[in-house]
């Protein structure tokens, strides 16, 4: 019985999101497939998958995306979904956790390519908010959408000082450990 | 250009071997040589490299690390990934062309990545050397 879900994740609530995944997994419930705030199910045996997500360089079309995932499906884990850049992968749990990283350089990397794309956003936000303010407060006759934009940026920042708090923990751990 | 860069007699010349040639020339080659003698691998690349000195495929060398350490390093996929890309990106090891569309790539370790191991043991035991003189207790 395919059940669906409606939910929205902030990108920099990814690991959230793994959990939750996990959490439906263990009681039954495998993703089949991702759309925009949509999650599909279907039964399977408690706890026997385990999901993680990962932001791509490159979209799923690219020749390095491919390889990627060939490599990753060599190795046991299955690509269930796309969204974006985003591959939502599944593996059997056979042992150990599922893990996609097991150092801090290819955590960090990954966490970089998130705080890239975040920072992009809200910047782009923040310059467009304060562009229509400022036609907006200046006089003009335009409406006030800037505000939408600033809350937006500030959302995002929010997440962003998140992201990059976990980042530099795991930067100072490299110092000592790998 | 390029340079073959004789590597076989650094144990003997670790931090005075010069390249003759331009000075420019000399001097990179000199780092070069310098860097590869004094940076420590991280426990993942030497198991990798370790475990290329026979061909093998990325579950291969996930598995095989984690046997030859018994069972203490779990390489992970993505890590492993990235790992690979760079060896083959330094020429550390090779990926056989056996086939294209194969779905199984299999790499193996060159010539370099072998010297680069080679040396790494040898920073390796100065390290176990020390530590057992000062501490003691670990049988080689």
């Amino acid at each position: 019985m395919i059940k669906i879900c409606y939910k929205w994740f902030w990108a920099w609530d990814f690991e959230r999101e793994e959990k939750w995944l996990n959490e439906m997994a263990a009681k039954g419930l495998s993703l089949r497939s991702v759309g925009f705030c949509r999650y599909e199910f279907e039964p399977c045996e408690p706890g026997e998958y385990q999901f993680r997500l990962e932001l791509l360089e490159h979209t799923t079309t690219h020749i390095e995306s491919e390889q990627y995932i060939s490599f990753l499906e060599d190795t046991g884990v299955k690509h269930v979904g796309t969204f974006g850049r985003w591959i939502f992968l599944r593996k059997k749990t056979d042992g150990g956790t599922f893990d996609l990283f097991s150092d801090y350089q290819s955590r960090i990397t990954h966490l970089n390519r998130i705080l890239l794309m975040i920072g992009i956003v809200a910047g782009f936000n923040l310059f467009a908010g304060i562009n229509n303010l400022a036609f907006y407060f200046g006089g003009q006759d335009r409406n006030a959408i800037g505000f939408v934009n600033l809350l937006l940026a500030g959302m995002i920042l929010y997440g962003f000082v998140k992201t990059y708090a976990i980042k530099h923990r795991l930067q100072k751990e490299q110092q000592l450990f790998e | 250009m390029n340079f073959k860069f004789p590597i076989d007699n650094y144990i003997g010349c670790r931090y005075t071997n010069y390249i003759g040639g331009r000075y420019n020339d000399r001097r990179s080659k000199r780092e070069e040589f310098e860097i590869l003698a004094n940076q420590a691998l991280t426990e993942a690349v030497y198991y990798i490299l370790l475990s290329l000195t026979q061909q093998l495929h990325g579950y291969g060398i996930m598995q095989n690390v984690e046997q030859l350490s018994g069972g203490r390093v779990k390489l992970a996929a993505g890590t492993l990934y990235g790992a690979i890309n760079t060896l083959v990106e330094k020429g550390w090891i090779k990926a056989l062309a056996e086939d294209k569309d194969s779905r199984k790539k299999e790499y193996v370790i060159t010539d370099q990545g072998k010297d680069v191991l080679g040396a790494e043991l040898e920073r390796l035991t100065e390290l176990i050397e020390n530590g057992n003189r000062i501490l003691g207790g670990v049988d080689i």
